[in-house]
């Protein structure tokens, strides 16, 4: 008998389009861009983060203590020999008097040093393994008569970590407040859904279908309308990442700020799907949890 | 007297039911009815008298200001919402105003009941595209409701209350918009369903229909219920 009969995919229940569907599609395409702009920027925030500290725990500045009676170039090479010694998988850079007088600069300005300013030498160490054994250096130095200080970075590293849990702070927070929103959103949205279809749903119950029927409708309809937000916004939130890293950023490029040097690698992309997934389930769980109550409400009604 | 549940043995039963809406008058006095099962029965009345009101109540779209209703032998004062649901499933209505819906398919649309019974596709096609050549709707299986003409709408919703084989049939002037040929087939289609089981009970103004068959009459006026066709 139904040999003849085409379509074997059901209609969706509720109507697929609804009555300011697309502002409400614009409004979800905008929160999950922010969204997603916030969870990009926090993780790049984490990882410039955790590369400067890297960094810093694996170099340390040496600075010589010029002693007046010996020569400054005999003192460094005897500090340079020292930790050659001691340490041999370790890039030693001695700097240059001229070096180590332009870092003075920032403080002392342009004007032309005194001849007989003592200009601490300057040796920078640089290791790939994990730290640099600061005790043994100052020891080594020490027994080869180089009165050394080495500056092991610790200060800008307590400030990065504290600037960086700032950031961190700060985008987890607009994040949260932004899936507060679009949640606020959806349960408008479903509210002022079930008024506009108050006809339909008046069928469904007539018909015998519980409230859990009718709330798993509003639950596909908000899951559709908010998945396909998400993406759109976490894509759009990709190529403004994309464009801000590679364009020529006025005086922030080169800078070293967050997107100076970072991309959007697969693990954003990842944390980008979960996202969308996240934002998608509890904008579904509020429309069903909402029309749940609602048609509770309307049936007490009765 | 308050009937215990296991006293009612009709499908509806309505001990001394009145309904008024908010403070307003009583649309409804002290309604005593009983629909035995397998029972036919015709309810008329002048327009206002309370017809679709009292179907109202039968197939729970109202609760009564004061009296008890039984359906199925079920006190419905007492019964939690998914009792109510599943009660509603064994009951099929047809109204006045069709009441389909507009975004879907006539075949969407008559097929709704299945879908919310929890069928699968392949378990009701057959019988609703069966159902709906025999309301004379097969060639309009994927028009949308909007395109229909107003006999076709009903023939839909007809099909639409009858398809899931209701244990109680509750029709709102089904005939009302259908021409005397179609409205004979229709009734053709009640007393079936009456045979095979299902107890049917119809509001309408058309007494040339009443006469059709051999069935009980209920008279509404003024909110109060005789029996009979005349006074």
């Amino acid at each position: 008998m139904a040999g003849g009969f085409q379509n074997n995919t059901p209609q969706t229940l509720l109507p697929e389009r609804m009555k300011n569907a697309r502002a409400l599609l614009c409004v979800l395409i905008i929160m999950a861009l922010l969204a997603a702009l916030s969870l990009l920027f926090a993780r790049s925030a984490a990882r410039l983060s955790a590369d400067w500290q890297s960094q810093l725990t694996n170099s340390a500045t040496v600075q010589v203590m010029i002693n007046s009676s010996e020569s400054r170039a005999a003192q460094m090479e005897i500090a340079q020999k020292t930790l050659q010694n001691l340490l041999p998988n370790t890039r030693i850079t001695p700097l240059s008097e001229t070096q180590a007088q332009a870092l003075l600069k920032p403080w002392l300005g342009s004007t032309n040093l005194p001849a007989d300013l003592p200009v601490p030498g300057l040796i920078t160490l640089e290791t790939q393994g994990n730290g640099l054994p600061f005790a043994q250096i100052k020891t080594a130095l020490s027994a080869e008569g180089v009165i050394a200080n080495i500056d092991d970075h610790t200060r800008y590293a307590g400030g990065l970590q504290r600037t960086s849990r700032s950031l961190i702070f700060g985008s987890s927070l607009i994040l949260t407040l932004l899936l507060i929103a679009s949640l606020a959103v959806n349960i408008f949205a479903t509210r002022a859904s079930l008024i506009a279809q108050k006809d339909i749903i008046s069928v469904f119950v007539q018909v015998g279908a519980s409230n859990k029927f009718i709330a798993q409708l509003f639950i596909q309809q908000a899951a559709k309308r908010t998945l396909l937000g998400a993406v759109i916004g976490a894509i759009l939130a990709i190529f403004i990442w994309i464009f801000l890293s590679l364009s020529n950023f006025g005086a922030l490029k080169d800078s070293g700020f967050i997107w100076d040097s970072f991309g959007v690698g697969l693990g954003d992309i990842l944390f980008l799907i979960g996202l969308c997934l996240f934002f998608t389930l509890i904008c579904a769980m509020a429309a069903g949890m909402t029309a749940l109550r609602q048609l509770s409400e309307e049936r007490r009604r009765l | 007297m308050t009937l215990q549940n296991q006293d009612i043995k009709d499908i509806v039963h309505f001990d001394r039911v009145s309904l008024r809406y908010a403070r307003g008058p009583e649309i409804l006095s002290d309604v005593n009815i009983a629909l035995p099962e397998g029972s036919f029965t015709f309810l008329t009345g002048p327009s206002g008298a309370g017809k679709s009101t009292l179907l109202k109540l039968c197939y729970l779209a109202l609760s009564p200001s004061r009296g008890l209703i039984h359906l199925f032998g079920q006190d419905t004062s007492l019964l939690a919402n998914s009792a109510q649901q599943a009660l509603k499933r064994r009951i099929g209505v047809v109204l006045q105003d069709f009441h389909l819906i507009e975004h879907l398919t006539i075949f969407e649309n008559v097929a709704l009941s299945l879908r919310v019974a929890g069928l699968s596709r392949a378990q009701y096609t057959d019988d609703v595209v069966e159902l709906l050549q025999w309301v004379g709707l097969g060639h309009r299986m994927q028009a949308l409701p909007p395109t229909l003409s107003g006999g076709e709408k009903q023939r839909a919703a007809i099909a639409r209350a009858v398809i899931a084989k209701p244990d109680l049939l509750i029709a709102d002037e089904p005939t009302g918009n259908v021409d005397p040929v179609i409205g004979r087939r229709l009734l053709r289609l009640f007393a079936e369903m009456n045979r095979m089981g299902t107890t049917v009970m119809i509001a309408t103004h058309d007494v040339d229909l009443i006469k059709e068959i051999d069935a009980r009459v209920l008279r509404i006026e003024n909110g109060r219920v005789f029996k009979g066709l005349n006074a």
